[in-house]
């Protein structure tokens, strides 16, 4: 036995030591209980015999055992973007109805040739009829394959080898065309039967983890997984930029939004040190100070495609950004088509190709955007010359609905000299449904079943063909201006959005990033304009001129639910069982009521006209409109602001969708106030007392059409104007008349 | 804070001392307050029991230790009130001031071995000395004094071979034999080593933790260093009878030494050499090793284990940030520990090693 290493200080103790082991030698025999000796003064000694628990020396770390556990799949789907946002949508599934529709998606790929598989998860409403419902899938404009819609009562998965050389590196355009007939009906009514929701979160290339490549292209790969469940998309360190943070911020937000198409992509601005989401993190953005600016593409601990800042001190940071191709903004950022006025513009000027339609029911809406000084409140009139064609033998009651801004302007019957091109049909509207700014141009096209009890009948022509050589005449306007939100909410950017005391508890942090993302997408940069998030404590800080909104009306707007009215309505008929009989015995009264009731309407109706800043008609509106939200421009005296309330359980993700459509698509907010419906439609109330203003100097060009507008804006005022005018002048004259007889 | 000014905070920390690190912290506690909430409310009982599920749900003054150090860390004076609570209770049941190494629930004796843990006492202490630093009770102080002196007496000893150096006993008993001394070089924390003595004057201990440092060089000239080394006079070799790989003992080693603010010690470098070539994305971590040849015989998808080797890479400075995950209580106790002690070492003592 070697003890020397032992210190010379220890070693009278450990004598001691041995003596007391041995004295407890007994005691560890009592039920593996180690005793211990007296310790006074004990310093490491040689037990030996003495045994150590296997924990001890070796504990358990693994948290399953290596040779027990199942080989994890190694899976990972890149999914599919969908770059269309009047596809609806619920979180990650979106819904494709009708009997053939083609909707677009992108697709990222890093390493094209690693990836071969497509996955698409689908189900499909019961009434479709397998043999003729199925989706026709091409990637980059070619087809590749037709997979029958079968997917009934669960969600199934298909699957699709993409042959080498389909597949590029980065942005992959995929279009599916899905064909659905139904079972039983045809017409525009069943169309509506005819859905297939497609999981946008489980559709896509299927991967395994490790190719998913670390580069820009891996991490727009991440980018698009990650908001495909409209999940934020972390933003992190971007405070320790200091004073710049905020610029970053901003050029981040808009910079990754224009980069990608579809939903708006929501961020999340975290520290360094967070804690795992619930679901996996595919991609994120982090920031760090450097000496030297720098952008990489890493992987972070998590797995997670990290674009990575390094950013230097006074760092434009278009500089950086501008060195990943992939941030190219893509074409969705630009804002709709500019026509111009007192000129024909063809279809094909404002991105109306050539189209075909092929389905029982379709409705296309086409944005276009007119001059923001543009401005017709008269009679003029602004022409379509539509070159179109339809089929041969159609049903009588086929047509053709041309709309504009939501107002038909003209209903086509599509019958009798089908089977020929028709050129230039005019179809003449007032111009003045257009307005300044985003307008929409909406073609909806209905063809019955024939008949409507059978399974339409394999058609594979299309009903209809709409011309890109077709033209809309605008007509010309000077420089004019009427207040309206549609202007300032074309303008919003993510800075627009402010936020007071009151307000923080109505929108969240999270709740102002998911509408930061929506507004994104700059519709350019007008003029600087601002959202003021209100809360319903705040209302009285929204500055209203002299229209009067009634609070308990705004409040009820927002916070009434429809199932909360439909429960009143309901308790209301049965609380008053005798209602029915009461109104049938009030006969004559009942009827010289409704009399009364019917002038002091037309009564109020002049009155109006004559005096329309009367805030009764505001009240009116609000009394019978329920939403999401509300959005209020009523003071032209501050045309760059729009002051927002919603609703205490509305969702803040639908809100901004609607948002990012309406800047997309047109049909937004318009007017002076502004209700986004629980249907996800605005409904918008337009003063009748807004002034138009000349912006230019009266000239003998414009006078006759800038005084039409002033005159339209008010003609009832006007009329009895001139009316009190003639009448004055009358009585001048009179009096002249008279005073010049007295003379003789 | 500015991220700026931070930086030039962190360099200017290095010369300024622990007093400033004390300001660092705080912030980081603030910041990082749902990471310790996540962590309590997965790890830590009502009564302050920290749990090891993996460990047959047993508690260790490990743990106990762990948990209070950083209870004080994140400014948790009422979870650190619990957590030491519950130790003396139930652990500080031995005849000295040190704690008998686990407790074992839903058993009659639920200390049946009162042998102690030389790293957990260290790391109670090293808590109770913060804890009079932060919240100042100087009853905790005194505590730390006791267990520092005593744990200076059972377990520091003489070196065998190597006059007048000393080494740390993993525990009083089970570790000295005929021909040799077994030791765990992960349970050295030079830093916690040198704040306890500095708090409490065992001045052994500061001694002890640049011995080992010097200790851990030499284990770290042929490869990583093991989980248990036998020293005898002849000199240092891994453990015959104990565990001879870099295992989930040997993987606190570079972390305690970054932590310790000595990031280009051997021993990390070995290790980050071997996390650079063998971590990767969507593969689990390597956490036991062939310490010679660094083959990977073991790995986990724990994210623990991630932080720590991302951390260590970044420590050599290979990447920009560090590849530390967030942080999740879905993990063990064991590996979501060393996760907030990664994430701790990072950030006070390698301010570029943010995780990205």
């Amino acid at each position: 036995m070697t003890l020397s290493f032992l210190s010379s200080r220890s070693m009278p103790v450990l004598v001691l030591a041995a003596a007391l082991n041995l004295g407890a030698l007994p005691a560890l025999a009592q039920g593996g209980l180690i005793l211990l000796p007296d310790q006074d003064g004990v310093t490491a000694s040689v037990e030996e015999g003495f045994v150590l628990s296997p924990d001890r020396v070796n504990p358990h770390r693994m948290a399953v055992d290596a040779d027990d556990a199942a080989p994890a799949p190694r899976k990972w789907v890149s999914p599919l973007r969908l770059t269309d946002l009047q596809v609806r949508r619920n979180g990650a599934v979106a819904r494709v109805t009708g009997e053939r529709e083609v909707v677009s998606f992108d697709l990222y790929v890093a390493d094209a040739a690693r990836t071969q598989r497509l996955q698409l998860t689908t189900v499909s409403s019961i009434n479709l009829l397998p043999e003729r419902s199925f989706m026709r899938v091409m990637v980059n404009g070619v087809e590749l394959q037709t997979i029958q819609l079968d997917n009934f009562e669960t969600p199934g998965m298909d699957e699709i080898v993409i042959p080498q050389g389909t597949l590029r590196p980065g942005r992959n355009g995929v279009q599916i065309e899905f064909r659905q007939g139904h079972r039983i009906f045809c017409g525009p009514e069943a169309s509506f039967d005819l859905w297939t929701d497609i999981n946008l979160v489980e559709s896509g290339l299927v991967l395994d983890p490790a190719d998913t490549g670390a580069g820009a292209d891996g991490f727009m790969m991440g980018l698009a997984a990650q908001s495909a469940a409209l999940a934020p998309v972390e933003i992190r360190g971007i405070d320790s930029l200091g004073a710049e943070a905020e610029t970053w911020r901003r050029t981040l937000v808009r910079r990754l939004n224009q980069a990608l198409v579809g939903t708006p992509v929501v961020f999340s601005f975290t520290d360094y040190w967070t804690a795992a989401q619930q679901d996996r993190t595919h991609a994120r953005i982090t920031v760090l100070p450097a000496a030297q600016s720098r952008i990489s593409f890493q992987v972070g601990g998590d797995g997670a495609r990290v674009m990575l800042l390094e950013v230097a001190q006074g760092t434009n940071p278009a500089d950086l950004l501008d060195q990943i191709p992939q941030l190219e903004p893509q074409a969705q950022a630009a804002r709709a088509p500019l026509l111009a006025t007192d000129a024909e513009n063809t279809f094909s000027d404002f991105g109306i190709q050539t189209e075909q339609f092929s389905q029982r029911y379709a409705i296309r809406n086409h944005p276009f955007r007119l001059p923001d000084d543009w401005l017709i409140l008269t009679a003029a009139k602004a022409r379509i010359y539509l070159d179109y064609a339809y089929a041969t033998g159609l049903p009588d009651e086929a047509m053709l609905l041309i709309s504009v801004n939501g107002q038909a302007i003209r209903l086509l019957p599509l019958r009798d000299e089908g089977g020929a091109p028709i050129i230039r049909f005019p179809i003449d509207f007032e111009a003045r449904i257009m307005q300044p700014g985003t307008n929409t141009l909406t073609f909806e096209m209905m063809v019955p079943g024939d008949p409507s009890d059978l399974p339409c009948p394999a058609y594979d022509q299309p009903f209809l063909q709409i011309g890109e050589t077709s033209s809309l005449f605008v007509p010309y306007s000077p420089p004019m201006s009427i207040p309206d939100m549609d202007l300032a909410f074309s303008a919003l950017t993510p800075d627009s959005l402010r936020r007071n005391e009151m307000s923080g508890r109505a929108y969240s942090e999270a709740d102002v990033l998911t509408l930061a993302a929506a507004l994104a997408r700059a519709r350019g940069d007008i003029r600087p304009s601002t959202l003021h998030l209100i809360s319903l404590d705040d209302l009285g800080a929204v500055p209203m001129a002299h229209h009067r909104a009634d609070r308990k009306l705004l409040e009820d707007a927002v916070l009434i639910t429809p199932e909360y009215e439909a429960l009143i309505a309901a308790q209301q008929e049965a609380d008053d069982p005798f209602s029915a009989r009461r109104q049938q015995k009030r006969g004559l009264t009942a009827a010289f009521s409704n009399i009364w009731t019917l002038l002091l309407d037309r009564v109020y109706w002049v009155r109006d006209r004559i005096f329309p800043s009367n805030g009764d008609q505001l009240n009116a509106w609000l009394a019978e409109r329920r939403g999401q939200a509300v959005l209020m421009h009523l003071d032209p005296s501050r045309p760059d602001e729009i002051w927002m309330l919603r609703s205490a359980d509305s969702d803040m993700t639908q809100i901004a969708q609607s948002i990012a459509a309406a800047r997309e698509y047109g049909r937004g907010p318009r007017g002076q106030v502004a209700i986004l419906g629980h249907d996800g439609r605005w409904d918008n109330w337009i003063a009748p007392d807004r002034r138009p203003v000349l912006l230019e100097d009266w000239s003998f060009q414009n006078f006759r059409t800038a005084m039409g507008n002033f005159v339209s804006a008010r003609p009832i005022f006007y009329t009895f104007l001139m009316l009190f005018l003639a009448l004055g002048s009358a009585l001048v004259a009179l009096r002249l008349v008279i005073s010049t007889r007295e003379k003789l | 804070m500015n991220r700026r000014s931070f930086l030039c905070s962190g360099a200017a920390l290095t010369m300024a001392g622990p007093s400033l690190a004390q300001g660092l912290t705080d912030e980081f506690g603030q910041i990082a307050r749902p990471l310790w909430e996540a962590w309590k409310e997965r790890f830590l009982m009502p009564d302050g029991r920290v749990v090891d599920t993996l460990q047959r749900t047993a508690s260790h003054s490990e743990g106990q230790g762990y948990g209070m150090v950083l209870a004080t860390y994140f400014d948790d004076a009422e979870a650190f009130g619990r957590m030491y609570q519950w130790t003396e209770r139930n652990l500080a049941v031995r005849g000295d001031p040190l704690l008998a190494w686990r407790w074992l629930p839903d058993q009659v004796n639920a200390v049946p071995d009162r042998n102690n843990a030389s790293d957990g006492d260290l790391f109670y202490a090293w808590a109770l000395v913060r804890a009079f630093a932060r919240f100042g009770d100087r009853a905790h102080l005194t505590r730390a004094q006791e267990i520092a002196e005593a744990l200076a007496a059972t377990c520091i000893i003489a070196m065998p071979g190597r006059e007048g150096a000393t080494i740390l006993l993993p525990a009083q008993f089970g570790f000295v034999h005929e021909t040799h001394v077994s030791i765990n070089p992960s349970y050295y924390m030079p830093l916690a080593m040198r704040e306890v003595a500095a708090a409490t004057g065992v001045s052994a201990l500061a001694i002890c933790a640049q011995q080992g440092e010097a200790l851990m060089d030499q284990l770290a000239q042929n490869g990583l260093v093991p989980d248990w080394v036998d020293i005898s006079a002849d000199g240092m070799r891994a453990s015959e009878n104990l565990s001879a790989n870099t295992g989930y003992e040997a993987l606190r080693v570079p972390l305690f030494l970054v932590w310790s603010r000595i990031p280009r010690h051997l021993a990390v470098r070995r290790m980050a050499a071997v996390y650079a070539r063998t971590v990767q994305p969507g593969v689990g971590v390597p956490t036991v090793l062939e310490p010679v040849s660094g083959t990977v015989l073991e790995s986990s998808p724990d994210a623990g284990y991630q932080a720590i080797a991302g951390l260590i890479t970044c420590s050599e400075g290979m990447t920009a940030g560090a590849q530390i995950p967030p942080f999740t209580n879905t993990q063990p106790y064991y590996p979501a520990t060393l996760h907030l002690f990664a994430m701790i070492a990072a950030y006070e003592t390698l301010p570029e090693c943010v995780p990205i």
